[in-house]
């Protein structure tokens, strides 16, 4: 009796020293910190970065003002289809693309996707519930020039307990009504892995 | 009666004469003169394809990766014996481990505590029975 005591005793306080010693610290996002090896914050933030530099820095937007007497492009976001072993987000990345349209003022973005459709549908609910002068019409929306579409592919190699893994993400612009592609960024990131 | 009629249809025809002319007209330089059935295709898809723009498409496949295999088939061991382990809770070690297990226990020693059933010959056929399994070998 007095052994299964001190073994439950010290079962628990086992347990308790475990849950005590949970840490939890905030890091700085931009920190590299790599545990698994798979895709991470940094890798998406490598993403992001190298994608808002080389698409505001292109030649479509100046060739895009210059046919449209001056006029900033419009830009719709599409899909981004992942094609490789993990499940990744891109929206973690083209968030920060977006944004770089935005802040810039060279790009004019609008809403597509579920957002679009919620705004269609709060515009519906004012057709009926708004004051005239507040409510918003219907057929006035900005239609977008480009498509931004984008894709995740990767390669692994692997041996025993060594890894290799390649990403390739590709982001393109693409003329809505000639379908010709403007742009395409890419940022290629690999990491080898030691298990 | 007749008057009123003819010029009727001959207004409906110049109207719908002017209305084909003025679709003929809304082509723009080097525009396809059928653009009007694909454009009749997509709309009635658009609705459905659009909603899922920002997102992402998964479409992810299984990389050939020696840890990730070890890892999964342990896995697969673990998940088998936890179910093998309910079985067992569930219907009893009995119904794995002994050869003599009857489906209705309470029969044991009623209907078959017999010479029939406890005859050599009989009791020689059931020891065939294998040690591991399901449990489905009793007939």
């Amino acid at each position: 009796m007095k052994k299964n005591l001190l073994f439950a005793a010290s079962v628990t306080a086992y347990v308790l020293m475990i849950a005590c010693n949970r840490q939890v610290t905030r890091i700085d996002p931009s920190a590299q910190v790599d545990i698994s090896g798979r895709w991470n914050n940094t890798d998406s933030r490598l993403v992001a970065e190298e994608m808002t530099k080389t698409v505001l820095g292109a030649n479509w937007i100046t060739d895009h003002m210059a046919a449209k007497n001056g006029q900033r492009p419009t830009v719709i976001v599409g899909f981004v289809t992942n094609k490789s072993h993990e499940h990744i987000e891109a929206e973690t990345f083209v968030k920060d693309v977006e944004q770089s349209f935005v802040t810039t003022q060279r790009v004019r973005l609008v809403q597509g996707g579920k957002k679009r459709e919620e705004l269609r549908a709060e515009k519906a609910d004012q057709q009926t519930n708004a004051s005239a002068s507040s409510m918003k019409k219907f057929g006035l929306e900005q239609g977008a020039d480009y498509i931004l579409q984008g894709s995740i592919n990767s390669i692994v190699d692997s041996h025993k307990r060594n890894k290799v893994t390649y990403y390739q993400v590709n982001l393109e612009l693409t003329n809505i009504e000639s379908n010709e592609v403007v742009w395409i960024g890419e940022k290629k990131i690999a990491k080898a892995i030691k298990n | 009666m007749k008057k009123d009629l003819l010029s009727a249809f001959m207004l409906l025809t110049g109207f719908f004469l002017t209305v084909s002319g003025k679709s003929q007209l809304a082509l723009a330089p080097d525009q396809n003169p059928n653009f009007a059935i694909s454009r009749d295709k997509y709309m009635k898809m658009a609705d459905s394809l659009n909603a899922w723009h920002s997102t992402t498409l998964q479409e992810n496949y299984k990389a050939i990766d020696w840890l990730a295999d070890r890892a999964e088939a342990r896995a697969d061991r673990r998940e088998f014996r936890r179910q093998l382990r309910l079985e067992r809770a569930r219907w009893g070690n009995d119904y794995y481990y002994d050869n003599d297990y009857d489906y209705y226990p309470s029969y044991r020693g009623q209907y078959y505590n017999n010479n029939y059933y406890n005859n050599r010959y009989y009791r020689g056929n059931r020891s065939f029975r294998p040690r591991w399994g399901f449990g489905l070998w009793w007939h």
